[in-house]
């Protein structure tokens, strides 16, 4: 469009705080691009948590919940937040602070001192589950063993359970996430990418419940945008750690990444219109595929449910291995039905390649995993499947869960 | 003029010698699809096949008329045309459809075209509207009427639901141009609005609605919309950055649209690139190439690589226009892939008292008011969005802060 048209509206020219109007403003709020004085900007952010959580009945008085916390920037403002926000509007909530000790050296030692330290600010019980006590694996042994590629399937896979794992052990059934908006949108982008129907219609829901586990998640922060939380954080002077994690994400995280954050310079806005639309997906995804999984590989992967770990961080970019390895399996699939239409009906040529979808679409029927009893669709959990993989080329250790509390 | 594309097709195949046509086997192959070498003549028929899948319905019919005689029904199409590579390619393809119904059915064909170029010199004066009609015309002259109409037409229709009732007969010049300027009325509404992003937004709007109302207006049976697969992965992608997730469906589903009207995308099988070299290289059905026709194509990008990761002075349109012309030549399955799984998602069902269509696209409204999502704007931005609440999200986004402005249709 030329430049013939522009804007008509004014140019802001007042220093005033845009809510109070009396003091200074301090801050140009990156949702809004309003400018706010830091008391506003603060109350602002807490407000619309606050909101999220009684829009949405998130929590009961006398409940006891956990909260998923790493040391990074989101589950320590998340943790700050609830704490203000218990005790302003009196919750009646009890917050426990659960963290997964992935053994990455470097990382999650470091950032495990936060959190331990935020225990102490917050006067929160903590509760730590370790990969190596779960699985006799740390992070750092399975980069060792299988390379750097492919390992965020791992860890995703782990940490899920050791979540569950360690809630069930603090006898809690709700854990909340640090989540942001940012990574909610990602999420949405990245399922359109990879043709994700099932992840598509549960990724905006604010509490997954989910078959395959006993534990309820939920994103509080799930409207909050990552530069707010990250002024939060600032403006608080709350102590986290910023390192990210050194294992970088998947190609289609980087992707979708890139692509929001340049959305979000061409419209502030976009991060939360993409959670918007995503909502709208929700609903839009026919019902006999919402329940349903696919076999591939990828179904294990690529959902941000890190309990503020690596999907919270990581600004690693597109290697393009993962799409170039899903173009080939969806070039692959449409040969294949070619073939099968060329057997099948060989005068027919007009029906070639005319599917394209990778998906083998199937119910999902819940039983106990057959080595450690955890909830799965087949005869093994996604961990022991995994740990069944690793263990090939090492003497079988016992799994056992043990839960420290500090 | 060649394009980046096919000299890159080019240039693989002068390496490895040259190729035969993976096909036929016979003649040299000139470009790659999909990894396969191929002849002009296999590729004109692979752009053909793709075509023709999507619009096989449209063949000869009869049925009697009054007087009980048979005879072949009329159906007129219209194709709304952008001078870009994909509306142009399609307009080859439709003549050539026409062409063989011709030769097999006694010079009869199942439909004829109603071609509508949208003039929006007002705004962007890049294309010249009348001499480059005429050029398409020249070279289509058999597949039906052409015009060019100005998108500040759009309030020509402004009382389109109180015209019809009141009958045919009203003079239509006598819809108020005297009273008012539309050009000036148009541009005062897009200068009232946000960003570019919103103006581009609600410019596209106006197009899809104006050429609704036209092909309302003709009695056409459908409109036949030129987005390539590209197009349509862009779309899905730009429609969820721009909150309008909820409307996908009606902006990329071949079938009813809530306009009343069908919508078609016959080329919707085909890749950006690959339409490019259609309209780049001699075809047995196009021995001339129809690249001169396309005023609107250029092979270089609207904006460098720096600017759209700044996103400065790029809308969001734009921004995936680039994103997904990045990727399609070297993951086509992926953008594929993403318009068949924008494809399974089913129009939502209207929240319970929602009942009108939003005021501005047109659409059934998806209850902007009152939502989670909007609770967590500011205050000030829930008012005001609340007020709009006969707008769906996305529109409410995109008239946020807008100025007053004069709206020229009626929900
Ligand atoms: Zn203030
Ligand atoms: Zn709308």
């Amino acid at each position: 469009m030329s430049s013939s048209i522009s804007s008509s509206r004014p140019t802001q020219v007042t220093r005033l705080c845009a809510r109070c109007t009396v003091a200074r403003a301090l801050i140009l709020r990156p949702k809004t691009h309003e400018r706010l004085c830091k008391s506003c900007f603060l109350a602002v952010f807490e407000e619309e948590i606050h909101s999220t959580i009684t829009a949405t009945s998130l929590f009961r008085r006398g409940d006891r919940v956990a909260i998923g916390a790493s040391g990074g920037k989101d589950s320590t403002v998340l943790a700050s937040v609830l704490k203000t926000l218990n005790e302003r509007y009196d919750y009646g909530v009890t917050f426990v602070l659960l963290s997964i000790d992935e053994g990455i050296k470097g990382y999650r030692d470091d950032s495990l001192e936060t959190v331990k330290r935020n225990a102490v600010q917050y006067e929160m019980e903590l509760c730590i589950v370790s990969y190596a006590e779960l699985y006799g694996w740390s992070m750092d042994q399975v980069v060792a063993q299988i390379g750097k590629k492919g390992n965020c399937t791992y860890c995703g896979v782990f940490r899920r359970q050791a979540l569950d794992r360690g809630a069930e052990k603090l006898g809690i059934t709700h854990v909340v996430t640090g989540h942001n908006a940012d990574d909610i949108a990602e999420t949405v982008l990245m399922n359109l990418l990879r043709g994700d129907l099932p992840r598509l219609h549960r990724c905006t829901s604010i509490v997954t419940e989910s078959s395959s586990s006993p534990i309820a998640r939920s994103k509080p922060l799930k409207y909050a945008y990552e530069k707010e939380i990250v002024l939060y954080a600032h403006h608080k002077q709350l102590d986290y750690f910023t390192t990210e994690c050194i294992y970088s994400p998947e190609a289609f995280r980087g992707s979708a990444r890139s692509l929001i954050k340049s959305l979000e310079r061409v419209r502030p806005s976009a991060i939360l219109d993409i959670v918007r639309s995503g909502e709208a997906f929700a609903g839009m995804v026919p019902e006999s595929i919402q329940r349903s999984g696919y076999g591939s590989s990828a179904d294990i992967s690529g959902e941000t449910d890190s309990g503020g770990g690596c999907g919270n961080g990581g600004g690693g970019r597109a290697s393009g291995g993962e799409m170039l390895d899903m173009e080939n399996e969806l070039i692959a699939t449409a040969k294949t039905k070619r073939l099968e239409t060329k057997i099948t009906l060989p005068t027919k040529q007009k029906n070639k390649g005319k599917q394209q979808t990778p998906k083998k679409v199937r119910d999902q029927k819940m039983s106990n995993c057959k080595k450690c009893g955890y909830l799965t669709s087949s005869d093994l959990c996604q961990a022991c499947a995994l740990l069944g993989g690793l263990n090939k080329n090492r003497p079988i250790r016992p799994i056992e869960v043990e839960v420290a509390d500090s | 003029m060649v394009t980046t594309e096919l000299e890159n097709g080019i240039r693989a195949l002068e390496l490895k010698a040259i190729q035969k046509c993976k096909r036929c086997k016979e003649i040299d192959a000139l470009v790659i699809v999909r990894q396969e070498s191929l002849c002009s003549e296999c590729f004109d028929k692979y752009v053909r096949s793709k075509y023709i899948k999507r619009m096989e319905s449209f063949r000869v019919r009869y049925a009697p008329n009054d007087t009980g005689v048979i005879v072949p029904t009329q159906t007129t199409l219209l194709i709304p045309l952008s001078f870009g590579v994909s509306s142009t390619a399609l307009l080859n393809l439709i003549s050539n459809q026409l062409k063989a119904q011709r030769q097999r059915s006694n010079g009869q064909t199942g439909y004829n075209c109603l071609v509508i170029h949208v003039d929006e010199s007002c705004v962007d004066p890049s294309v010249p509207p009348q001499e480059s009609i005429s050029a398409v015309q020249e070279r289509f002259s058999d597949i039906g009427t052409f015009r060019v109409v100005n998108i500040e037409d759009i309030y020509d229709f402004r009382n389109v639901a109180r015209e019809v009732e009141l009958d045919h007969g009203v003079d239509e010049e006598k819809g108020g141009s005297d009273t008012f300027d539309k050009k000036e009325v148009l541009m005062h509404l897009l200068s009232s609005l946000p960003s570019t992003t919103s103006r581009m937004d609600i410019l596209s709007i106006l197009r899809t609605r104006l050429i609704v109302e036209i092909a309302k207006k003709e009695g056409c049976a459908a409109v036949l919309w030129g987005d390539s697969t590209t197009r349509l992965a862009q779309k899905t992608l730009a429609e969820t950055a721009k909150g309008r997730g909820f409307s996908i469906p009606w902006q990329t589903a071949d079938g009813d649209s809530p306009f009343g009207i069908e919508f078609r995308y016959p080329v919707r099988d085909l890749l950006k690139n690959e339409l490019v070299n259609y309209v780049s290289i001699p075809l047995p059905t196009s021995p001339k190439p129809l690249l001169p026709l396309c005023v609107a194509y250029s092979p270089d990008a609207k904006h460098t690589a720096a600017n759209a990761a700044s996103g400065r002075n790029i809308t969001i349109d734009e921004l995936m226009i680039q994103y997904f012309d990045g990727i399609e030549t070297q993951y086509p399955s992926i953008v594929a892939n993403v318009v068949s799984t924008a494809g399974k998602l089913k129009p939502l069902r209207r929240p319970a008292g929602i009942n009108i269509s939003c005021k501005i696209c047109g659409l059934p409204g998806d209850g902007a008011g009152g939502d989670i999502t909007l609770s967590a704007l500011t205050l000030n931005a829930v008012t005001e969005l609340n007020a709009e609440s006969s707008m769906c999200y996305g529109c409410a986004r995109a008239m946020h802060g807008a100025g007053a402005y004069d709206w020229p249709l009626e929900p």
